[in-house]
């Protein structure tokens, strides 16, 4: 489990000193598919950074899997177990070939030529980007980088995944295949924290964590959240087209469930 | 007057193993005033489509003329000409201050210090960054949505006569969406705009036009309500429908009888409760 413990956490700048979280508590157990939504600069990427030791919280404690990740003896251990894919994918890159960049993790990690080969192409087969093995990263779109971050964190196959919005650049299509690769990953017992500005997104998950200003305005289950028309303003959140078009049904007598932000289940329900 | 490309092709790498075809003949043309959307699926040739049309790239074949003039090499200086909001773009601030990144533009254009003070002053109330609140922050001080739109103001300084957005609202919040959303409302008066999205929903309804591409072609250009009545179209293109209108076609699907399809979603969900008593 990853356990964040009354996080706080402060940039510092030439101007002083910028607090990012202020008293976080939350947890990501093995099996589970946090989402984690919340405004602009209210403080997701630094959680993320948090989770695998890549920053360390000024305040409070992160532990995963009873290792605090400012244990400087066991940095690698923090590493090798939370995969982090950034924000921005052009971040990430490390190699001059698709194929390199996916097995740098890896072969970092000791992982023996054999099985290395499988992984990368495993990987670079889940997010759509076989036949590209030998190109250049930077020579690809947006959205195909953004594919090729998510691969070189499978490829590691971490016990717990954690993803910053890594499908900002993606198409519909694309989106709706990576929720369904983060599905199976947690079915598969890995600990999944996905940020996105996409509300649908949250509907598939296990819990949903809301930040605002750095702090926790909720953690619970979706469908809490969803109904409670409130708390989404106090989120700065708003219904999708489609949920909007839920709504519009329950106030004419149809049954369709808060958590309904898919056309499959608002129709299931007619 | 107009922006238009005809029978445009680009290829990367050309002659080269990886030679990648990513136009394969464009014919398009862009009105001042028309707000068009371009979709299309990860890799369809979208982001080499603005780049063209901005003359960052030149086309291997095919032209591009701006207002009945042919262009090579970059526009950006050329008056009125066509201004591109790279994907990101709030990676590419680097002035000390915000004002000053937003002046760089006009001020490459050949215009004098007051008058891209001025433009500045004006692109930047026209995103809703004060220039007295905003102009003398350093740009990395910004929040995510904030940097966005200094970076949209940076264009917009040099009043192109079409302006290009390439997916201006990724990863932005939902007040951040609002924002661009505005801001691209506004343009459509003094300008041209061409929007390339994933977030189809937020803009079709303003929409004028719709272009969907796939694999560097151009499968469908036509009214936004015509798409939405067709919405077959998307999956030709490789693209998934806009969830509200894919609930509208498995009601379909379902036996209901619905007389039209509808993005809004009041309006949807009258069609489906019409459709319901009917079909009772
Ligand atoms: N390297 C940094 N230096 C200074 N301030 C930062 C830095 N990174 C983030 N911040 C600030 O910390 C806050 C939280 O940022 P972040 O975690 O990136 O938010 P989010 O991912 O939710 O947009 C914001 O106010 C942001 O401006
Ligand atoms: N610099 C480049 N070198 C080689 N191929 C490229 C380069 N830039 C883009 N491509 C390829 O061209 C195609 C179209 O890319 P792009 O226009 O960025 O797509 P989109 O914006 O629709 O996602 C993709 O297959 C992409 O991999
Ligand atoms: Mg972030
Ligand atoms: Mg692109």
């Amino acid at each position: 489990m990853i356990e964040f413990i009354d996080v706080e956490h402060e940039y510092r700048t030439a101007g002083g000193s910028v607090p990012a979280l202020r008293g976080v508590s939350t947890t990501l157990s093995p099996g589970e598919l946090v989402t984690v939504l919340g405004p602009n600069g209210s403080g997701k990427s630094t959680l993320a950074r948090l989770a695998n030791g890549l920053l360390h919280p000024s305040g409070g404690r992160v532990v995963v899997d009873a290792i605090d990740s400012t244990d400087a003896a066991r940095v690698w251990e923090v590493r090798s177990r939370v995969g982090l894919v950034f924000q921005n994918p052009d971040n990430q890159i490390v190699a001059t070939t698709v194929e390199e960049d996916v097995a740098f993790g890896p072969e970092n990690l000791g992982v023996d030529r054999e099985s290395m080969h499988e992984r990368v192409h495993d990987a670079l087969a889940t997010v759509g980007l076989s036949g590209l093995e030998q190109r250049e990263p930077h020579t690809l779109s947006g959205g195909q980088k953004q594919r090729l971050a998510i691969a070189g964190a499978l490829a590691l196959a971490p016990a717990y995944l954690v993803l910053d919005e890594p499908t900002a650049m993606l198409d519909l299509q694309g989106r709706a295949d990576v929720i369904d690769v983060l599905g199976r990953l947690r079915d598969a017992g890995t600990g999944i924290m996905h940020i996105t500005h996409h509300l649908a997104d949250a509907a598939a998950a296990d819990r949903v964590l809301v930040l605002v200003g750095g702090s926790v305005v909720y953690d619970g289950v979706p469908t809490t959240l969803f109904a409670d028309a409130q708390l989404m303003q106090q989120c700065g959140l708003t219904m999708p087209p489609v949920g909007r078009l839920a709504e519009e049904l329950r106030a004419a007598g149809v049954d369709v469930p808060a958590d309904a932000l898919t056309a499959e289940s608002v129709v299931t329900a007619l | 007057m107009s922006l238009a490309l005809s029978s445009v092709r680009y290829t990367y790498a050309a002659g080269t193993a990886f030679a990648t075809d990513a136009l394969a003949g464009i014919d398009l043309a862009f009105e001042p005033g028309e707000l068009a959307l371009v979709l299309g699926a990860t890799g369809s040739g979208k982001s080499t489509l603005l780049r063209v049309a901005a003359g960052l790239l030149t086309p291997l074949s095919g032209s591009v003329r701006i207002d009945g003039r042919s262009v090579d090499g970059p526009l950006a200086v050329v008056e009125p000409g066509v201004g591109l909001v790279f994907q990101s773009p709030e990676m590419q601030l680097f002035a000390e201050t915000v004002e000053a990144d937003v002046r760089f533009g006009p001020l490459n254009q050949g215009l004098t210090e007051d008058e891209a003070h001025h433009r500045a002053t004006r692109a930047l109330e026209a995103v809703g960054l004060g220039a007295g609140e905003f102009g003398s922050r350093s740009p990395f001080t910004l929040s995510g949505g904030e940097a966005r739109r200094a970076a949209i103001a940076g264009v917009l300084a040099m009043d192109p006569g079409y302006l290009l957005l390439d997916e201006p609202t990724a990863g932005l919040d939902v007040e951040g969406r609002e924002a661009v959303r505005e801001i691209v409302a506004a343009s459509r008066r003094r300008a041209g705009v061409v929007v390339v999205t994933h977030d189809a929903e937020e803009f079709l309804g303003s929409a004028d036009r719709v272009i969907l591409l796939s694999a560097g072609r151009v499968t469908f250009d036509g009214p936004a309500d015509e798409l939405v009545q067709s919405p077959e179209r998307f999956a030709e293109a490789g693209l998934k429908a806009p969830e509200i209108l894919r609930a509208q076609i498995l009601a379909r699907d379902a036996g209901l009888e619905l007389t039209r399809l509808s993005l809004d979603p009041a309006d949807a969900g009258l069609l489906i409760a019409t459709a319901r008593r009917g079909a009772r």
